[in-house]
C-alpha cells in the first residue's frame, strides 16, 4: 500500500486518490507556436526519478495536489494544494 | 434474540435527513461565518449538522421535514458579495447512523481510518473509502454513546446499508426481508433484526 499525505485530510491510502498525470504548464493559446502547443498536449517528460505530478482526492477534500514522487521507489516528497504550490510543472 | 452486552450497536436509515452542499472561498465570508474549522462538525441551535468536509466545503444535515429555503437564506445573509453555491442534495444520498458501543469496531471492518479517541473525536468528519465507495463519515455522539452518521451516493445506498449490516452481524435473511425499503428506517440491534421502522 502507497500512503500519501493529504495536506487536509492527513495520510491516506493512494487508493483514494486519482492520479492526473505530470503537471505541466499550459501555455498562452494565443501566442503558443504549434510546437509548444503539441509538446503541452502530448509530450511528457516520464522521468525515472523525481517527477512533479498531479493528483487529486477524489474520495476526501476533492482537491487538486501537487505532488512530487519518485517513480522508481514510490516515494513522496512534497504533497500541497495547488491552491498553495507556487512553482512546480515542467514547462 | 437476545444481543450481547456491551457489543451492541443499530443501524438506522436516515436519508429524509435533509442534506445542503455548500461551497465557497475557504478564505471568504461564508466561510467565516459558518466559523467551522475543516475536518469538524458542529451542531447549531436548531439541530442541523454543520460539517465542514473540505476547505472550500460544507455539508449540512438538517432535521427531516426542515426547510432548505432558510438554508439559502441564512448562506445569503453570510455572503455579502462573497460567491457560493447551495445545493439541496436530499434526493441524491444515503444516510445511514451507527450506534452503539460496537460502531467504531463495525465500522472499522470497512474503513481504514484510525476511529479511536486522540485521531477521530466526537465532531470529527472526514471523507474516505467505506467498502470500496467513497464515502463522508460524521462522528455524531449521541448522549456519550458512540455513533456515526455515514454518507454516500444513493446509487451505492443499498450496498452500503447490506455491507455495514453484514459488518455488525445482522441476519442475512432477515436483511433481505427488508432490503426492498429505500425509504425510512431500517434498524436492527447487534445480533438481532433489521426492521422496517
Ligand atoms: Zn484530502
Amino acid at each position: 500500500m502507497m500512503l500519501l499525505s493529504c495536506p487536509h485530510c492527513g495520510p491516506r491510502d493512494a487508493a483514494e486518490f486519482a492520479y492526473v498525470g505530470e503537471r505541466t504548464r499550459r501555455p498562452d493559446p494565443n501566442t503558443a507556436t504549434a510546437r509548444q502547443w503539441r509538446s503541452y498536449l502530448y509530450l511528457r517528460r516520464n522521468p525515472a526519478g523525481w517527477a512533479d505530478e498531479l493528483w487529486f482526492h477524489r474520495t476526501g477534500c476533492r482537491r487538486y495536489l501537487a505532488v512530487r514522487r519518485h517513480t522508481v521507489t514510490g516515494e513522496f516528497d512534497t504533497v500541497h494544494d495547488v491552491r498553495e504550490a507556487s512553482t512546480g510543472g515542467d514547462d | 434474540m437476545p444481543s450481547r452486552p456491551g457489543s451492541e450497536v443499530s443501524l438506522t436509515h436516515c436519508s429524509n435527513q435533509i442534506a445542503v452542499l455548500v461551497r465557497a472561498d475557504q478564505a471568504g465570508a461564508v466561510a467565516a461565518a459558518l466559523g467551522v474549522a475543516p475536518g469538524r462538525a458542529v451542531r447549531d441551535g436548531d439541530g442541523t449538522l454543520v460539517t465542514r468536509t473540505a476547505p472550500d466545503a460544507w455539508l449540512l444535515l438538517a432535521p427531516a421535514g426542515y426547510h432548505v429555503e432558510s438554508i439559502t437564506e441564512r448562506i445569503e445573509s453570510y455572503a455579502d458579495g462573497d460567491f457560493a453555491s447551495v445545493v439541496d442534495v436530499t434526493h441524491g444520498h444515503t444516510v445511514v447512523r451507527l450506534h452503539g458501543s460496537a460502531a467504531a469496531s463495525v465500522l472499522s471492518r470497512v474503513c481504514a481510518i484510525d476511529l479511536g479517541e486522540a485521531a477521530t473525536p466526537d465532531g470529527t468528519v472526514f471523507g474516505s473509502l467505506v467498502a470500496g465507495i467513497s464515502a463522508t463519515v460524521v462522528r455524531d455522539d449521541v448522549d456519550g454513546e458512540r455513533s456515526y452518521l455515514v454518507r454516500c451516493d444513493r446509487s451505492y445506498g443499498r450496498y452500503l446499508i447490506d455491507v455495514l449490516a453484514d459488518a455488525s452481524g445482522a441476519h442475512p435473511a432477515d436483511r433481505h426481508r427488508s432490503a426492498g425499503k429505500e425509504v425510512g428506517c431500517a434498524h436492527h440491534t447487534g445480533t438481532g433484526r433489521l426492521d422496517p421502522r
